[in-house]
């Protein structure tokens, strides 16, 4: 049967509300990821205060600077953790805010690797009394572990710089994307001179700690990123079914594969689809599943905007398929309240429409308000209406044409419109950024708690 | 947008300074360097021999008294470079 779980069996069953039952609010597991990343950070810096020893003129000012700097190597190890696919994270934090996370902790460690590396050589050259360059070049020379430290610096330098927003739209997103594999070939490198060099680690214990989250990011990343995959698309051997148009530049690829209940997908999740065929097969993009429309089959629907997607409208039945997933915590476990207002924007109408089928509610707690720029671009129009009239939903579809000068439809008062009771529902938020940015103004102005909007986004 | 994003990384940069002023303030500000060992603070600290690159008049495979047994392995010690306070090494030798 369809492959997303929730599905059939929830569909008219009013259901308890997590956060609900207890009245006790759940922990959010975002605070409780950032209170143990917090944690580790105060412990290395510990670590370091322990450790170090006097602080004597100038250079030693600057090497203890340097040291601390160094401590970086912790923030590296995160930062491979945190894109590791790791399914608590991905299923409860989301996907895009682990993202934004390693992009923001990323910037931060490239300045702190800069540092290190200045302060470092600056300060043993002031200690030294040499000429800063020569002498610079000698250390890295003759140190152990600091050629290989050197090179795997410049490596994450480099990508820190393909990273920056600036340079970021101006390469090609294979270049970005192999790039930064190479990090797992520079934090390699750097990672010898780490215990051979720094002064923290001459305890085993401290050795030790620093050997476990570094194995603990390697096993991670091998696990889940290459392991886990490999088995799934061995077992699943997914393959295009058809490739339909449903609206002028947006498609539904279906995906046949072989025990796809395995995978078991919740509602509003999405999975990186790489097409084996030319042009697309160095590229996995995320797309959330539309639906489940038969046994052994998914459904993606994709709104044409760049290469990968406008080659996806060409795909061959028979193609075959490669998807890492199921990711996403847009999620009917996001759910505090009994009233749901799901609202789409575009092809953002993907995840939404298969918790628009699946939420438990009663009659009357799900509305849909659903944007788009023209009739022809409210896609899967059909099959929602179908779903509002067997749940006794609410199904709101706007029109908004661009470069008119009418008012929003995402004002506080323009979403008051459609729903009485705002404030007291969860609000399901996906779509481009710009109506994501404008709807979460005019849900806030009309009184809707942060922490009652939910929304994933996959422009990072 | 971009405004915001530049002046959340200065913030976060003068706090990492501000941070790490403070650690190394905490610190006491005396002793003497080859004692401190084990810290990359010392690890160039050859200071009273002569002249850069000098060459190593110490008797092969054997350290000065002070040094743990051991010393360093040969292939690790750099020519001209006073390499004692490389307390990972040492620790990891000895």
């Amino acid at each position: 049967m369809a492959a997303i779980h929730g599905g059939a069996g929830a569909r008219s069953r009013p259901g308890p509300v997590p956060g609900q039952r207890s009245g006790v609010p759940l922990p959010e597991p975002a605070v409780l990821v950032q209170v143990v990343l917090w944690t580790g950070l105060i412990g290395v810096l510990a670590l370091w205060w322990f450790t170090a020893h006097p602080v004597i003129g100038v250079a030693g000012w600057m090497i203890g600077a340097g040291d601390i700097f160094g401590m970086v190597g912790y923030t590296c190890a995160l930062l491979v953790l945190l894109m590791a696919r790791i399914p608590y994270l991905e299923h409860t934090i989301g996907s895009d805010r682990v993202a934004r996370w390693h992009a923001k902790a990323g910037r931060y460690t490239i300045i702190l690797l800069v540092f290190h590396v200045v302060f470092e050589y600056w300060g043993s050259a002031l200690e030294r009394q040499a000429p800063i360059l020569s002498f610079s070049w000698q250390m890295t020379m003759i140190f152990p572990y600091l050629l290989p430290a050197a090179i795997g610096g410049l490596l994450l330098f480099a990508v820190g710089v393909v990273s920056a927003s600036v340079v970021r739209r101006r390469v090609l997103y294979e270049v970005w994307y192999f790039l930064h594999l190479t990090t797992y070939v520079a934090l390699f490198l750097t990672f010898g001179h780490q215990l051979a060099l720094g002064a923290s680690f001459t305890g085993t214990f401290a050795r030790t700690c620093w050997f476990a989250l570094y194995l603990s990011a390697a096993c991670a990343v091998l696990y889940y990123r290459v392991f886990t995959p490999v088995r799934r698309n061995l077992r699943h051997r997914l393959r295009v079914e058809s490739v339909t148009t449903e609206a002028p530049g947006t498609y539904s690829v279906l995906v046949r594969g072989s025990r796809l209940d395995e995978l078991a997908p919740r509602p509003g999740q999405f999975f990186r689809w790489r097409f084996l065929t030319k042009g697309l097969r160095l590229s996995a993009n995320p797309y959330s599943l539309s639906g489940a429309p038969g046994p052994g089959l998914l459904r993606i629907t994709i709104k044409q905007s760049g290469d990968h997607s406008a080659r996806v409208a060409h795909l061959r039945p028979g193609t075959r398929v490669w998807a890492e997933g199921p990711y996403g915590a847009l999620t009917a476990a996001r759910r505090r309240r009994g009233k749901v207002l799901l609202l789409a924007g575009g092809v953002g109408i993907t995840p939404l429409r298969t918790l628009f089928e699946t939420l438990p509610a009663a009659p009357g707690d799900l509305t849909m308000v659903y944007l788009a720029r023209s009739e022809s671009d409210l896609v899967l129009r059909a099959e929602l209406e179908a779903v509002a009239a067997s749940r006794g939903g609410t199904l709101r579809c706007v029109v908004d044409p661009p470069g008119e000068n009418r008012p929003s439809p995402l004002t506080a008062a323009a979403l008051r419109a459609h729903v009485d009771d705002l404030a007291v529902h969860d609000v399901y938020l996906c779509g481009p950024p710009g109506m994501m940015a404008a709807a979460w103004d005019g849900l806030r102005t009309a009184g809707v708690p942060a922490r009652h909007i939910h929304h994933e986004s996959f422009a990072l | 947008m971009k405004n915001r994003s530049v002046r959340r990384i200065v913030i976060t940069t003068l706090t990492t300074v501000l941070i790490t002023a403070g650690l190394l303030a905490s610190k006491p500000h005396t002793g003497s360097g080859p004692e401190r060992g084990g810290t990359t603070n010392g690890r160039t600290g050859m200071d009273e021999r002569p002249g850069d690159g000098a060459p190593d008049e110490r008797p092969e495979g054997g350290m000065p008294d002070e040094r743990p047994e051991g010393g360093m392995p040969d292939g690790q010690r750099p020519e001209g470079f006073d390499v004692r306070p490389l307390g990972a090494v040492h620790e990891r030798t000895a």
